[in-house]
Protein backbone atom coordinates (compact mmCIF):
# COMPACT_ATOMS: atom_id res chain seq x y z
CA UNK A 1 0.00 0.00 0.00
CA UNK A 2 1.41 3.29 -1.26
CA UNK A 3 1.71 6.29 1.30
CA UNK A 4 -0.31 8.32 -1.20
CA UNK A 5 -3.74 9.48 -0.39
CA UNK A 6 -6.21 7.03 0.19
CA UNK A 7 -7.84 6.76 -3.35
CA UNK A 8 -10.97 7.07 -1.41
CA UNK A 9 -10.46 10.97 -0.96
CA UNK A 10 -9.83 12.10 -4.44
CA UNK A 11 -12.37 14.73 -3.76
CA UNK A 12 -15.45 13.13 -6.47
CA UNK A 13 -18.86 12.82 -5.51
CA UNK A 14 -21.42 15.54 -4.90
CA UNK A 15 -20.73 17.80 -1.98
CA UNK A 16 -16.77 16.55 -2.06
CA UNK A 17 -15.57 19.98 -0.20
CA UNK A 18 -17.62 19.43 2.48
CA UNK A 19 -18.34 15.61 2.74
CA UNK A 20 -14.49 14.02 2.76
CA UNK A 21 -16.38 10.25 2.81
CA UNK A 22 -18.88 7.95 2.85
CA UNK A 23 -18.31 4.92 4.48
CA UNK A 24 -20.94 1.76 4.93
CA UNK A 25 -19.73 -1.41 7.48
CA UNK A 26 -21.47 -4.78 7.96
CA UNK A 27 -21.05 -6.73 11.03
CA UNK A 28 -21.20 -10.46 10.17
CA UNK A 29 -20.73 -13.93 11.98
CA UNK A 30 -20.04 -17.36 11.05
CA UNK A 31 -22.93 -19.57 11.82
CA UNK A 32 -21.49 -22.07 14.28
CA UNK A 33 -18.58 -20.73 15.74
CA UNK A 34 -18.21 -18.58 19.24
CA UNK A 35 -18.33 -14.81 19.06
CA UNK A 36 -14.30 -13.47 18.72
CA UNK A 37 -14.49 -12.97 21.90
CA UNK A 38 -15.73 -16.12 23.49
CA UNK A 39 -13.98 -18.31 20.96
CA UNK A 40 -11.11 -20.36 21.75
CA UNK A 41 -7.80 -19.73 20.21
CA UNK A 42 -8.05 -22.92 17.80
CA UNK A 43 -11.64 -21.79 17.29
CA UNK A 44 -10.83 -18.40 16.50
CA UNK A 45 -8.35 -19.65 13.95
CA UNK A 46 -10.64 -21.80 12.13
CA UNK A 47 -12.68 -18.67 11.88
CA UNK A 48 -10.61 -16.85 10.42
CA UNK A 49 -9.49 -19.41 7.86
CA UNK A 50 -13.08 -19.87 6.70
CA UNK A 51 -13.43 -15.89 6.31
CA UNK A 52 -10.59 -16.00 4.52
CA UNK A 53 -10.92 -18.50 1.78
CA UNK A 54 -14.73 -17.07 1.56
CA UNK A 55 -13.47 -13.80 0.34
CA UNK A 56 -10.75 -15.32 -1.90
CA UNK A 57 -13.92 -16.44 -3.64
CA UNK A 58 -15.03 -13.23 -3.21
CA UNK A 59 -15.25 -11.19 -7.49
CA UNK A 60 -14.93 -7.71 -5.99
CA UNK A 61 -12.21 -8.65 -3.60
CA UNK A 62 -10.17 -11.74 -4.98
CA UNK A 63 -7.16 -9.55 -5.75
CA UNK A 64 -7.55 -7.68 -2.53
CA UNK A 65 -4.27 -8.18 -0.09
CA UNK A 66 -4.69 -10.05 2.98
CA UNK A 67 -2.56 -9.19 6.08
CA UNK A 68 -2.42 -11.12 9.03
CA UNK A 69 -1.82 -8.49 12.26
CA UNK A 70 0.83 -10.63 13.82
CA UNK A 71 2.92 -10.05 10.45
CA UNK A 72 2.37 -6.62 10.89
CA UNK A 73 4.82 -4.13 13.30
CA UNK A 74 2.94 -1.41 15.38
CA UNK A 75 3.67 1.10 12.84
CA UNK A 76 2.15 -0.55 9.89
CA UNK A 77 -0.92 -1.02 12.44
CA UNK A 78 -1.07 2.15 13.50
CA UNK A 79 -0.99 2.97 9.31
CA UNK A 80 -3.51 0.98 8.60
CA UNK A 81 -6.14 2.43 11.36
CA UNK A 82 -5.09 6.19 10.25
CA UNK A 83 -6.22 5.06 6.50
CA UNK A 84 -9.56 3.75 8.01
CA UNK A 85 -9.05 0.47 7.68
CA UNK A 86 -8.85 -0.99 10.95
CA UNK A 87 -9.63 0.00 14.00
CA UNK A 88 -7.85 0.42 17.45
CA UNK A 89 -9.38 -2.26 18.50
CA UNK A 90 -8.21 -4.87 15.87
CA UNK A 91 -4.73 -2.84 16.05
CA UNK A 92 -4.50 -3.98 19.28
CA UNK A 93 -4.72 -7.57 19.36
CA UNK A 94 -3.04 -10.33 17.36
CA UNK A 95 -3.71 -13.54 17.10
CA UNK A 96 -5.72 -14.78 14.35
CA UNK A 97 -6.96 -11.74 13.26
CA UNK A 98 -6.37 -10.10 10.15
CA UNK A 99 -7.47 -7.97 7.26
CA UNK A 100 -7.99 -7.74 3.44
CA UNK A 101 -8.19 -4.49 1.46
CA UNK A 102 -9.17 -4.44 -2.31
CA UNK A 103 -7.33 -2.79 -4.84
CA UNK A 104 -8.17 0.75 -4.33
CA UNK A 105 -9.22 0.87 -0.79
CA UNK A 106 -12.28 0.99 -1.24
CA UNK A 107 -13.63 -2.17 0.12
CA UNK A 108 -11.90 -4.10 3.20
CA UNK A 109 -12.72 -6.84 5.85
CA UNK A 110 -11.47 -7.10 9.16
CA UNK A 111 -11.20 -11.16 10.38
CA UNK A 112 -12.12 -11.66 13.82
CA UNK A 113 -12.29 -7.76 15.27
CA UNK A 114 -15.45 -7.64 17.52
CA UNK A 115 -17.47 -10.09 15.10
CA UNK A 116 -16.19 -12.66 12.70
CA UNK A 117 -16.37 -10.23 9.74
CA UNK A 118 -16.24 -6.43 9.31
CA UNK A 119 -17.05 -5.72 5.66
CA UNK A 120 -16.52 -2.33 4.41
CA UNK A 121 -17.19 0.32 1.85
CA UNK A 122 -15.56 3.96 1.61
CA UNK A 123 -16.10 6.23 -0.96
CA UNK A 124 -15.13 10.23 -1.42
CA UNK A 125 -17.83 12.82 -0.98
CA UNK A 126 -21.21 12.37 -0.84
CA UNK A 127 -21.86 8.92 -2.13
CA UNK A 128 -22.80 6.54 1.06
CA UNK A 129 -25.26 4.75 -1.49
CA UNK A 130 -22.50 3.78 -3.69
CA UNK A 131 -20.97 2.97 -1.16
CA UNK A 132 -23.72 0.33 0.35
CA UNK A 133 -24.40 -0.71 -2.76
CA UNK A 134 -20.76 -1.86 -2.87
CA UNK A 135 -20.70 -3.15 0.49
CA UNK A 136 -23.90 -5.23 -0.60
CA UNK A 137 -22.26 -6.75 -3.22
CA UNK A 138 -19.43 -8.05 -1.54
CA UNK A 139 -21.48 -9.19 1.63
CA UNK A 140 -23.60 -11.47 -1.03
CA UNK A 141 -20.48 -12.86 -2.90
CA UNK A 142 -19.68 -13.68 0.79
CA UNK A 143 -22.97 -15.01 1.50
CA UNK A 144 -22.54 -17.62 -1.45
CA UNK A 145 -19.98 -19.53 0.12
CA UNK A 146 -20.78 -19.26 3.75
CA UNK A 147 -23.56 -19.56 6.32
CA UNK A 148 -24.26 -16.54 8.42
CA UNK A 149 -25.45 -16.33 12.30
CA UNK A 150 -28.90 -15.25 11.60
CA UNK A 151 -31.79 -15.55 12.90
CA UNK A 152 -35.47 -15.15 11.10
CA UNK A 153 -36.88 -12.55 13.88
CA UNK A 154 -33.77 -10.54 14.78
CA UNK A 155 -31.77 -10.55 11.56
CA UNK A 156 -27.69 -11.20 11.30
CA UNK A 157 -26.51 -11.72 15.01
CA UNK A 158 -23.82 -9.63 16.18
CA UNK A 159 -21.55 -9.67 19.46
CA UNK A 160 -23.14 -6.67 20.76
CA UNK A 161 -26.52 -6.55 20.48
CA UNK A 162 -26.36 -2.47 19.18
CA UNK A 163 -25.10 -4.11 15.73
CA UNK A 164 -27.72 -6.64 15.57
CA UNK A 165 -30.20 -6.58 13.02
CA UNK A 166 -28.51 -5.52 9.56
CA UNK A 167 -25.45 -4.86 11.12
CA UNK A 168 -25.20 -1.43 9.31
CA UNK A 169 -23.65 1.64 10.10
CA UNK A 170 -23.81 4.36 7.55
CA UNK A 171 -21.48 7.10 8.25
CA UNK A 172 -20.53 10.28 6.27
CA UNK A 173 -17.48 12.50 7.49
CA UNK A 174 -19.02 15.92 7.19
CA UNK A 175 -16.81 19.52 7.65
CA UNK A 176 -18.69 22.13 9.41
CA UNK A 177 -16.82 25.58 10.21
CA UNK A 178 -19.44 27.92 9.75
CA UNK A 179 -21.77 26.03 12.33
CA UNK A 180 -18.45 26.12 14.76
CA UNK A 181 -17.45 29.18 14.44
CA UNK A 182 -21.47 30.82 14.36
CA UNK A 183 -21.73 28.42 17.68
CA UNK A 184 -25.05 26.97 16.03
CA UNK A 185 -22.98 23.28 16.04
CA UNK A 186 -24.50 21.97 19.86
CA UNK A 187 -28.05 22.90 18.53
CA UNK A 188 -27.16 21.48 15.63
CA UNK A 189 -25.42 17.87 16.73
CA UNK A 190 -28.15 17.85 19.39
CA UNK A 191 -30.58 17.85 16.53
CA UNK A 192 -28.92 15.20 14.59
CA UNK A 193 -29.28 12.81 17.83
CA UNK A 194 -32.82 13.35 18.26
CA UNK A 195 -33.12 11.89 14.86
CA UNK A 196 -31.76 8.91 15.77
CA UNK A 197 -28.27 9.38 14.43
CA UNK A 198 -24.80 9.90 16.40
CA UNK A 199 -22.04 12.12 15.83
CA UNK A 200 -18.53 11.32 16.49
CA UNK A 201 -15.32 12.21 15.68
CA UNK A 202 -12.49 11.97 13.18
CA UNK A 203 -11.44 8.17 13.98
CA UNK A 204 -15.03 6.92 14.26
CA UNK A 205 -16.30 5.61 17.72
CA UNK A 206 -14.23 7.13 20.56
CA UNK A 207 -12.48 9.45 18.71
CA UNK A 208 -12.28 13.39 19.18
CA UNK A 209 -13.58 16.00 16.86
CA UNK A 210 -10.67 17.59 15.11
CA UNK A 211 -10.19 20.17 12.21
CA UNK A 212 -14.13 20.70 12.47
CA UNK A 213 -14.67 17.29 10.92
CA UNK A 214 -17.74 15.34 12.69
CA UNK A 215 -18.42 11.84 11.56
CA UNK A 216 -22.26 11.60 11.77
CA UNK A 217 -24.09 7.90 11.37
CA UNK A 218 -26.77 5.75 12.12
CA UNK A 219 -27.32 4.99 15.73
CA UNK A 220 -30.07 1.66 15.52
CA UNK A 221 -29.52 -0.85 13.26
CA UNK A 222 -32.91 -3.20 13.86
CA UNK A 223 -36.31 -2.58 12.54
CA UNK A 224 -35.24 -0.06 9.26
CA UNK A 225 -34.12 -1.70 6.05
CA UNK A 226 -30.44 -1.03 4.78
CA UNK A 227 -31.76 1.61 2.44
CA UNK A 228 -33.63 3.33 4.79
CA UNK A 229 -30.78 3.60 7.10
CA UNK A 230 -28.26 5.15 4.24
CA UNK A 231 -31.81 7.39 2.86
CA UNK A 232 -32.21 9.30 5.78
CA UNK A 233 -28.81 9.48 6.84
CA UNK A 234 -28.44 10.95 3.70
CA UNK A 235 -31.58 13.41 4.23
CA UNK A 236 -30.29 14.64 7.45
CA UNK A 237 -26.68 15.57 6.21
CA UNK A 238 -28.11 17.72 3.35
CA UNK A 239 -30.43 19.40 6.02
CA UNK A 240 -26.70 19.51 8.41
CA UNK A 241 -25.30 20.85 4.84
CA UNK A 242 -28.13 23.07 4.17
CA UNK A 243 -27.23 24.82 7.41
CA UNK A 244 -23.89 24.95 7.26
CA UNK A 245 -24.68 26.93 4.03
CA UNK A 246 -27.19 29.34 5.64
CA UNK A 247 -23.99 29.87 8.68
CA UNK A 248 -21.44 30.46 5.70
CA UNK A 249 -23.74 33.04 4.27
CA UNK A 250 -23.82 34.56 7.72
CA UNK A 251 -20.26 34.51 8.01
CA UNK A 252 -19.69 36.64 4.40
CA UNK A 253 -22.27 39.11 5.33
CA UNK A 254 -21.53 39.60 9.30
CA UNK A 255 -17.74 39.28 9.48
CA UNK A 256 -16.14 38.38 5.84
CA UNK A 257 -12.67 40.28 6.48
CA UNK A 258 -12.29 38.05 10.04
CA UNK A 259 -12.92 35.75 7.99
CA UNK A 260 -10.46 36.06 5.08
CA UNK A 261 -7.97 36.85 7.76
CA UNK A 262 -7.98 33.76 9.30
CA UNK A 263 -8.52 31.78 6.26
CA UNK A 264 -5.11 33.25 5.14
CA UNK A 265 -3.30 33.29 8.08
CA UNK A 266 -3.63 29.58 7.95
CA UNK A 267 -2.65 29.58 4.73
CA UNK A 268 0.65 31.33 5.08
CA UNK A 269 1.25 29.01 8.53
CA UNK A 270 0.86 25.89 6.10
CA UNK A 271 3.13 27.88 3.46
CA UNK A 272 5.94 28.76 5.65
CA UNK A 273 5.43 26.38 8.67
CA UNK A 274 9.11 24.69 9.65
CA UNK A 275 7.39 22.47 12.51
CA UNK A 276 3.73 21.68 12.79
CA UNK A 277 1.94 19.01 15.25
CA UNK A 278 -0.94 17.17 13.30
CA UNK A 279 -3.52 18.57 15.15
CA UNK A 280 -2.87 21.75 14.01
CA UNK A 281 -2.51 20.68 10.43
CA UNK A 282 -6.37 19.63 10.70
CA UNK A 283 -7.12 23.18 11.97
CA UNK A 284 -5.17 25.16 9.54
CA UNK A 285 -6.64 22.81 6.71
CA UNK A 286 -9.77 23.21 8.09
CA UNK A 287 -10.26 26.99 7.59
CA UNK A 288 -8.05 27.26 4.07
CA UNK A 289 -11.02 24.27 2.86
CA UNK A 290 -13.82 27.57 4.56
CA UNK A 291 -11.55 29.59 2.18
CA UNK A 292 -11.88 27.52 -1.07
CA UNK A 293 -15.67 26.72 -0.39
CA UNK A 294 -16.02 30.74 0.08
CA UNK A 295 -14.19 31.24 -2.92
CA UNK A 296 -11.57 33.04 -1.53
CA UNK A 297 -8.90 31.01 -2.34
CA UNK A 298 -8.27 29.14 -5.37
CA UNK A 299 -4.51 27.97 -4.99
CA UNK A 300 -5.34 24.49 -3.60
CA UNK A 301 -7.67 21.66 -4.18
CA UNK A 302 -9.68 19.62 -2.22
CA UNK A 303 -7.94 17.11 -3.25
CA UNK A 304 -4.41 18.89 -1.82
CA UNK A 305 -5.96 19.22 1.91
CA UNK A 306 -6.92 15.98 2.38
CA UNK A 307 -3.77 14.86 1.42
CA UNK A 308 -1.90 16.96 3.66
CA UNK A 309 -4.77 16.04 6.70
CA UNK A 310 -3.84 12.45 5.41
CA UNK A 311 0.13 12.23 5.09
CA UNK A 312 0.58 14.58 8.23
CA UNK A 313 -0.66 11.65 10.21
CA UNK A 314 2.31 10.24 12.63
CA UNK A 315 2.39 6.99 10.98
CA UNK A 316 2.04 7.92 7.56
CA UNK A 317 5.15 10.34 7.97
CA UNK A 318 6.92 7.69 9.66
CA UNK A 319 5.90 4.79 6.43
CA UNK A 320 7.12 7.15 4.31
CA UNK A 321 10.74 8.15 5.72
CA UNK A 322 10.87 4.65 6.62
CA UNK A 323 11.60 4.81 10.19
CA UNK A 324 10.35 5.27 13.94
CA UNK A 325 10.31 9.56 14.80
CA UNK A 326 9.58 10.94 17.55
CA UNK A 327 6.67 13.54 18.39
CA UNK A 328 9.47 16.70 17.67
CA UNK A 329 11.06 15.03 14.61
CA UNK A 330 7.35 14.30 13.07
CA UNK A 331 6.78 18.05 13.93
CA UNK A 332 9.64 18.78 11.34
CA UNK A 333 8.82 16.34 8.44
CA UNK A 334 5.52 17.26 8.69
CA UNK A 335 5.83 20.83 8.37
CA UNK A 336 8.22 19.97 5.22
CA UNK A 337 4.99 17.70 3.76
CA UNK A 338 2.74 20.08 3.83
CA UNK A 339 4.65 22.91 2.67
CA UNK A 340 5.65 20.45 -0.48
CA UNK A 341 2.00 19.63 -0.91
CA UNK A 342 1.16 23.67 -1.02
CA UNK A 343 3.68 24.12 -3.92
CA UNK A 344 3.10 21.08 -5.89
CA UNK A 345 -0.78 22.41 -5.63
CA UNK A 346 0.27 25.78 -6.33
CA UNK A 347 2.43 25.22 -9.17
CA UNK A 348 -0.68 22.80 -10.76
CA UNK A 349 -3.19 25.94 -10.51
CA UNK A 350 -0.54 28.60 -11.50
CA UNK A 351 -0.98 30.61 -8.64
CA UNK A 352 0.93 31.09 -5.27
CA UNK B 1 2.38 20.28 29.36
CA UNK B 2 1.01 20.83 33.06
CA UNK B 3 -2.65 21.69 34.44
CA UNK B 4 -3.70 25.52 34.24
CA UNK B 5 -5.06 25.51 37.31
CA UNK B 6 -2.85 23.86 39.62
CA UNK B 7 0.38 23.46 37.60
CA UNK B 8 1.23 19.64 38.75
CA UNK B 9 -0.94 17.17 37.18
CA UNK B 10 -0.37 16.71 33.06
CA UNK B 11 -3.01 18.40 30.94
CA UNK B 12 -5.64 16.25 29.78
CA UNK B 13 -8.60 18.05 29.16
CA UNK B 14 -8.55 20.39 26.76
CA UNK B 15 -11.18 22.65 26.12
CA UNK B 16 -12.19 26.12 24.59
CA UNK B 17 -14.74 28.45 25.86
CA UNK B 18 -16.31 31.16 24.06
CA UNK B 19 -17.72 34.04 26.14
CA UNK B 20 -18.41 37.34 24.69
CA UNK B 21 -16.63 36.46 21.40
CA UNK B 22 -13.67 35.92 22.99
CA UNK B 23 -12.26 32.63 23.07
CA UNK B 24 -10.45 31.07 25.88
CA UNK B 25 -8.18 27.96 26.00
CA UNK B 26 -8.05 26.10 29.14
CA UNK B 27 -5.68 22.98 29.62
CA UNK B 28 -6.81 21.05 32.67
CA UNK B 29 -6.14 17.80 34.60
CA UNK B 30 -8.81 15.38 35.37
CA UNK B 31 -9.37 16.32 39.06
CA UNK B 32 -9.19 20.28 38.03
CA UNK B 33 -11.88 19.87 35.46
CA UNK B 34 -14.25 18.11 37.47
CA UNK B 35 -13.59 20.43 40.38
CA UNK B 36 -14.21 22.93 37.76
CA UNK B 37 -17.96 21.10 36.69
CA UNK B 38 -16.89 20.61 33.55
CA UNK B 39 -17.77 17.23 32.20
CA UNK B 40 -14.67 14.72 31.65
CA UNK B 41 -15.21 12.81 28.14
CA UNK B 42 -15.34 9.20 28.41
CA UNK B 43 -12.51 7.50 26.39
CA UNK B 44 -14.58 4.35 26.08
CA UNK B 45 -17.49 4.11 23.58
CA UNK B 46 -20.62 6.54 25.11
CA UNK B 47 -23.46 4.48 24.49
CA UNK B 48 -22.46 1.18 27.02
CA UNK B 49 -24.96 -1.87 26.80
CA UNK B 50 -23.63 -2.96 30.46
CA UNK B 51 -25.23 0.24 31.39
CA UNK B 52 -28.53 -0.30 29.62
CA UNK B 53 -28.51 -3.60 30.81
CA UNK B 54 -28.14 -2.30 34.36
CA UNK B 55 -30.49 0.10 34.26
CA UNK B 56 -33.65 -1.91 33.10
CA UNK B 57 -35.40 -4.04 35.84
CA UNK B 58 -34.26 -7.51 35.69
CA UNK B 59 -36.53 -10.76 36.68
CA UNK B 60 -34.84 -12.07 39.41
CA UNK B 61 -32.65 -15.39 38.87
CA UNK B 62 -32.15 -14.33 34.92
CA UNK B 63 -28.36 -13.31 36.08
CA UNK B 64 -28.17 -17.22 36.81
CA UNK B 65 -29.26 -18.69 33.21
CA UNK B 66 -26.35 -20.21 31.13
CA UNK B 67 -26.19 -20.31 27.04
CA UNK B 68 -25.66 -24.37 26.82
CA UNK B 69 -23.40 -23.57 23.52
CA UNK B 70 -20.68 -21.42 24.77
CA UNK B 71 -21.11 -21.54 28.68
CA UNK B 72 -21.70 -17.43 28.87
CA UNK B 73 -23.86 -16.56 31.77
CA UNK B 74 -26.33 -13.61 31.48
CA UNK B 75 -24.41 -11.75 34.62
CA UNK B 76 -21.33 -12.14 32.64
CA UNK B 77 -23.12 -10.78 29.62
CA UNK B 78 -24.74 -7.56 32.01
CA UNK B 79 -21.01 -7.17 33.08
CA UNK B 80 -19.05 -6.84 29.49
CA UNK B 81 -22.06 -5.95 27.37
CA UNK B 82 -21.11 -8.65 24.47
CA UNK B 83 -22.77 -12.08 24.09
CA UNK B 84 -20.97 -15.07 23.38
CA UNK B 85 -22.36 -16.78 20.47
CA UNK B 86 -25.37 -16.61 17.92
CA UNK B 87 -26.89 -19.09 20.56
CA UNK B 88 -27.31 -16.58 23.31
CA UNK B 89 -29.77 -14.62 21.74
CA UNK B 90 -31.72 -17.82 22.01
CA UNK B 91 -30.96 -18.89 25.74
CA UNK B 92 -31.44 -15.59 26.58
CA UNK B 93 -34.34 -14.25 24.28
CA UNK B 94 -36.66 -13.41 27.34
CA UNK B 95 -34.16 -10.48 28.40
CA UNK B 96 -32.63 -9.98 24.63
CA UNK B 97 -36.11 -9.10 23.90
CA UNK B 98 -36.86 -5.94 25.69
CA UNK B 99 -33.23 -5.28 25.50
CA UNK B 100 -33.08 -4.85 21.45
CA UNK B 101 -36.24 -2.90 21.54
CA UNK B 102 -34.64 -0.26 23.95
CA UNK B 103 -31.79 0.13 21.82
CA UNK B 104 -33.27 0.14 18.30
CA UNK B 105 -36.74 1.01 19.36
CA UNK B 106 -37.74 -1.99 16.99
CA UNK B 107 -37.22 -5.82 17.69
CA UNK B 108 -37.88 -7.58 13.94
CA UNK B 109 -35.60 -7.30 11.56
CA UNK B 110 -36.35 -5.68 8.28
CA UNK B 111 -33.79 -5.85 5.84
CA UNK B 112 -31.50 -8.43 3.45
CA UNK B 113 -31.31 -11.92 4.44
CA UNK B 114 -28.61 -14.69 3.67
CA UNK B 115 -29.75 -16.73 0.41
CA UNK B 116 -29.68 -19.86 2.75
CA UNK B 117 -32.97 -18.19 4.39
CA UNK B 118 -34.20 -16.27 1.34
CA UNK B 119 -37.56 -17.83 0.29
CA UNK B 120 -38.22 -19.00 3.87
CA UNK B 121 -37.66 -15.15 5.02
CA UNK B 122 -39.18 -13.67 1.95
CA UNK B 123 -42.52 -15.77 2.58
CA UNK B 124 -42.52 -14.77 6.64
CA UNK B 125 -42.30 -11.09 5.25
CA UNK B 126 -45.35 -11.63 3.15
CA UNK B 127 -47.41 -13.13 5.13
CA UNK B 128 -46.97 -10.30 7.76
CA UNK B 129 -47.67 -7.52 5.04
CA UNK B 130 -50.76 -9.70 4.56
CA UNK B 131 -51.45 -9.63 8.06
CA UNK B 132 -51.75 -5.98 8.54
CA UNK B 133 -53.57 -5.20 5.32
CA UNK B 134 -56.35 -7.78 6.19
CA UNK B 135 -56.46 -5.92 9.77
CA UNK B 136 -57.01 -2.83 7.65
CA UNK B 137 -59.55 -3.95 5.56
CA UNK B 138 -61.50 -5.64 8.49
CA UNK B 139 -61.47 -2.20 9.93
CA UNK B 140 -62.81 -0.31 6.73
CA UNK B 141 -65.35 -3.09 6.14
CA UNK B 142 -64.08 -3.98 2.73
CA UNK B 143 -64.85 -7.63 3.81
CA UNK B 144 -64.62 -9.24 0.18
CA UNK B 145 -61.14 -8.14 -0.06
CA UNK B 146 -60.45 -9.38 3.73
CA UNK B 147 -61.83 -12.91 2.71
CA UNK B 148 -59.56 -12.92 -0.14
CA UNK B 149 -56.41 -11.96 2.11
CA UNK B 150 -57.54 -14.61 4.22
CA UNK B 151 -57.41 -16.85 1.98
CA UNK B 152 -54.42 -16.39 0.72
CA UNK B 153 -52.33 -15.49 4.26
CA UNK B 154 -53.86 -19.73 4.70
CA UNK B 155 -52.35 -20.57 1.41
CA UNK B 156 -48.92 -19.53 2.12
CA UNK B 157 -48.69 -20.40 6.03
CA UNK B 158 -49.47 -23.84 4.51
CA UNK B 159 -46.59 -23.56 1.42
CA UNK B 160 -44.74 -22.68 4.32
CA UNK B 161 -45.41 -25.45 7.06
CA UNK B 162 -44.53 -27.54 3.54
CA UNK B 163 -41.35 -25.77 3.54
CA UNK B 164 -39.80 -26.43 7.21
Amino acid sequence: MAVSTSPWLCGEGEYAESVISSRVRLARNLAGFPFAHRAKPEELREALAVSKKALEGADTLKTGDFMLMSDLGDLDRQFLVERHLISHEHAEKSSARAVVVGDNEMLSVMINEEDHLRLQSIRSGFQVMDAWRMVDRLDDEIDKQIEYAFSYEWGYLSACPTNTGTGVRASMLVHLPALVHTGQIDKVLHGISQMGLAVRGFYGEGSEVMGNLFQISNRTALGTSEIDIVQSLEKVVKQVLDYEGKAREILLRDARSQIEDKVWRAYGILKYCRKVAHREVMSLTSAVRLGLCLKMVDSISVVGLNSMVFRSQPAHLQKRFGRQMGPSERDVVRADTVRKVLAEEEATTGTG
Amino acid sequence: MLCDNCEKEPAKIHYKEIKDNQVSEFHLCEKCAIEKGIQVPHNKQPFSISNILTGMSEEAGSDLSTCKACGLTYKEFRDGGRLGCANCYEAFKENIKPLLRRIHGSNVHIGKSPRSSQGVFEKRREIEDLKIELSRSIESEDFERAAELRDKIKELERQQEGDQ
